[in-house]
């Protein structure tokens, strides 16, 4: 793994910016076999250098509105997307899936989540309601595989002995229950660590929650 | 990524006996399930586009691995086909009371020297594990030293080459990428483990692979 270091507009973040996320953020109190999942991979990431999610930052990325930062976006115009992601997603239940194995990557380690078809078709809903209300040009990635991040990392370090340890976690698998998903407003920062180097630290405030509250989707557990 | 089969992981040696490269092994196939087959052969296309970093497995040599056996019994003779048998009918004993069950297959990830496929849920493989590994140490055969927690899973490739230069550490890189996404959306599959088979197994890193020769098909739940 390598330092993580957020992007926006394929470029650095910006320096005092914050940026309107839609996320899905579990609640680790309702769903306690997460919590024991995510406590137990952290406890396996702990000597690996990586700023560890907990409950307040672990989250799955559905979607960025990606054409400008959030103090460039009027409360008009802020108005309008939460109005937009309501009613696209007034037809979208609760989802449940399955959180893992957990993953080391190059920026730190996640959950995959499965199966992804109900996922992938939220982003979709999530993505029509952004490109209605602010165009096609607020959309600029492709989305990649839904998941959890679980840590992002500030130094280099082997993935592979991070895999190694995080394999050994048992069980492997829990389920996850997003009843709605966030509007927020989404800020890294590259704060100072204690032995001298840096590390991008998450951090947001709530805009608006849009729950999801139609009829949920028949789970099929299938594999996707 | 780095080689596979490098110099500690490698049965035998030039000019040593030829047996050993060839070690008994309790294996799960899956040659007979089209959708295992035809899911790997999706993993297979993403890992053929790196030659330069990993070597893909055929059909015929996909396995998950239950148990490995040491070629030598606790007494120090080496196994034969006789012992086999005996394991064979152990480990069957074993199984008898064990029901088939279903996994869950994928995703696949890149490891250090690897392509790992993932298999969940870890239950079911565990306790075939430990029922496998009672009947063969009750015929005396020796066994590695059992895991904490049985990992399961399967391989997609085989690192050939140590990724020692920036470009071959791209190239690795972009495996690790590609291998996670590039079979969306199905980048799970399903399938019902009912038996086992004790085989030969034979490593061979002139291809970077191992083969092997099937001996004892064990079945799960027979009674």
């Amino acid at each position: 793994m390598e330092k993580f270091t957020p992007k926006f507009q394929g470029g650095p973040w910006p320096a005092v910016g914050r940026v309107l996320h839609v996320y899905a953020v579990p609640d680790l109190h309702t769903d306690q076999q997460l919590a024991r999942l995510v406590d137990e991979c952290h406890d396996a990431m702990r000597p690996f250098p990586i700023t560890l999610m907990h409950d307040g930052t672990l989250h799955c990325t559905v979607e960025m509105v990606a054409d400008t930062t959030s103090d460039k976006i009027t409360t008009k115009e802020r108005d309008e997307l939460v109005a937009a992601l309501r009613a696209h997603l007034s037809g979208t239940g609760p989802l449940e899936v399955m959180a893992g194995s957990p993953v080391a990557n190059r920026a730190g380690a996640f959950l995959d989540l499965s199966p992804d078809d109900a996922l992938v078709e939220l982003r979709e809903r999530v993505r029509d309601a952004i490109r209605e209300v602010r165009g096609p040009g607020a959309l600029l990635h492709n989305g990649g595989r839904p998941h959890m991040s679980l840590g992002y990392a500030w130094d280099e370090a082997s993935s592979d002995a991070l895999q190694t340890a995080l394999r050994r976690i048992s069980p492997s698998h829990a389920p996850v229950r997003f009843g709605a998903v966030q509007l927020l407003n989404v800020l890294f920062q590259e704060q100072p660590r204690p032995d001298g180097a840096t590390a991008w630290e998450l951090s947001w405030e709530p805009v608006a929650t849009i729950e999801l509250a139609g009829a949920s989707a028949p789970q099929t557990a299938a594999a996707g | 990524m780095r080689k596979f089969m490098g110099p500690k992981r490698l049965w035998g040696s030039e000019g040593g006996p030829a047996e050993d490269w060839i070690k008994p092994h309790v294996l799960w196939l899956p040659q007979d399930d089209p959708h295992v087959i035809e899911y790997f052969g999706r993993l297979r296309e993403v890992v053929a586009r790196f030659p330069d970093v990993i070597t893909p497995i055929a059909d015929e040599n996909l396995h998950m691995t239950i148990q490995s056996i040491r070629p030598l019994t606790t007494l120090g003779v080496r196994v034969d086909s006789e012992q086999l048998a005996v394991a064979a009918a152990a480990v069957q004993a074993e199984l008898d009371g064990m029901a088939p069950f279903d996994i869950q297959i994928g995703p696949a990830r890149a490891s250090g020297s690897a392509g790992i496929v993932e298999i969940w849920p870890e239950d079911g493989p565990a306790e075939l594990n430990h029922r496998v590994r009672n009947g063969l140490l009750a015929a005396g055969l020796d066994l590695p030293p059992a895991e904490e927690h049985f990992w399961s899973h399967m391989s997609c490739g085989y690192g050939n080459q140590d990724s020692d230069t920036p470009e071959l550490a791209t190239r690795s890189d972009q495996f690790a990428s590609e291998i996670g996404k590039s079979i969306r959306p199905a980048i799970r599959t399903r399938a019902t483990v009912s038996s086992v088979w004790l085989v030969w197994e034979r490593q061979r890193p002139e291809l970077n692979t191992y083969t092997f020769e099937r001996v004892h098909q064990l079945r799960l739940g027979q009674s």
